[in-house]
């Protein structure tokens, strides 16, 4: 048999080593009365990493819906944990306030009926919710990641429906191509 | 020359297969479409090259209501595969008004429309979008798309502007167990 030559070429680059998710369909309530961050019912992904200079990828999508509220400044924010710790979070979603005329005079220049209060709001506030976010967990133990939602205000039952969560892990060709840029 | 041994080495991991997307810069749901509408006749045909890869996709968008003021102008979004739904989000926009009511203008029997709501918003707009993923255990191709409809009212109609679609394909190698629905 003739010999063939093999030429030897190098590809640096990235391999996406892990790709796994979860999915909530349907709706789960947070409690109003929940001011601390609750897991979106229970689920997570745990990944272990190949390699400890990968990259971890997650993305979550979801909607809230703010149930029955009819106050002000009903805020909530979402998180993701990683092994039980705060890894990025987002807050201030929602939490419209309501703005209007006041009270006019409604009878002689001594009657009046609630003249400090604001006539408009709306009620039954709903977002979209998602984020995308990474890190180099620089250890291959376990990540027990998922997605948790708080009340800031602890006035309102919330909503959060059709939530997904992805994770990747990403292995890193040459350090200096990927990563941190901060 | 003489000749060198080559080493075979392993590397396991995923590998994109696939990166496909569609675009559409603006497009109406009409006010009287309560079913789904695929988002300017837009979708992406993609046949999987081996029956266990991963299939993710990626929308992003932004809707606004038009000249609505109504209460309970909602729509939903889903994710549409050879003409299944894969994955729905519904409850967006759909804010309600929620003010006082008018109250007694003058003597006892003077009301100025009593049951009249004083506050509310209109045009209501907000960026959607979600990730999802899937395995289509095939290699048909997965004709895929995104759809709206109206879910309450069908009053208003919706304004979707500068809507984006991706999908990939990401093959699974032999190390099934890392990767896929958890």
């Amino acid at each position: 048999m003739a010999l063939t030559r093999v030429t030897k070429h190098i590809i640096h680059g990235s391999l996406l080593v892990q790709f796994k998710y979860t999915e909530n369909s349907g709706s789960w309530v947070l409690s109003s009365s929940r001011t601390t961050f609750t897991k979106i019912n229970n689920k997570n992904v745990v990944m272990t990493p190949q390699y400890a200079d990968s990259i971890l990828e997650n993305s979550a999508s979801m909607t809230m819906r703010q149930e029955a509220g009819n106050n002000n400044n009903d805020q909530l924010a979402i998180a993701l944990f990683v092994n039980g710790s705060n890894e990025y979070e987002q807050t201030n979603v929602l939490g419209n306030q309501p703005y209007g005329n006041n009270h006019s005079h409604t009878g002689g220049r001594n009657d009046r009926t609630a003249p400090t209060r604001r006539h408009g709001h709306i009620t039954n506030q709903r977002a979209a919710v998602g984020f995308t976010h990474t890190f180099t967990p620089a250890s291959t133990n376990a990540q027990d990641m998922d997605v948790r939602a708080r009340n800031i205000s602890a006035d309102r039952n919330f909503s959060v429906q059709d939530f997904f969560f992805i994770c990747k892990e990403i292995s890193i060709g040459i350090t200096s191509l990927s990563g941190d840029q901060t | 020359m003489p000749i060198r041994k080559i080493t075979k080495r392993v590397v396991s991991g995923n590998l994109l297969i696939q990166f496909k997307y569609a675009e559409e810069d603006s497009w109406t749901l009409n006010s009287a479409q309560t079913t789904f509408q695929t988002i300017g006749g837009v979708f992406i045909n993609m046949t999987p090259q081996y029956a266990d890869s991963i299939l993710e996709v990626n929308v992003a968008g932004t809707l606004r209501s038009q000249n609505s003021n109504d209460t309970h102008d909602q729509f939903a979004f889903r994710l549409l595969v050879n003409n299944s739904e894969e994955y729905i989000q519904s409850h967006f926009l759909g804010q309600s008004p929620y003010g006082n009511a008018h109250s007694h203008s003058g003597g006892r029997n003077d009301r100025t429309a009593p049951t009249r709501r004083t506050g509310g918003v209109t045009n209501q707009a907000t960026t959607f979008g979600f990730s999802h993923a899937y395995i289509p255990a095939s290699t048909n191709a997965q004709r895929i798309e995104t759809q709206t409809r109206n879910i309450s009212s069908a009053r208003n109609s919706l304004l979707i502007q500068d809507f984006f679609m991706i999908t990939k394909e990401i093959g699974i190698p032999a190390l099934g167990g890392l990767s896929g629905p958890q």
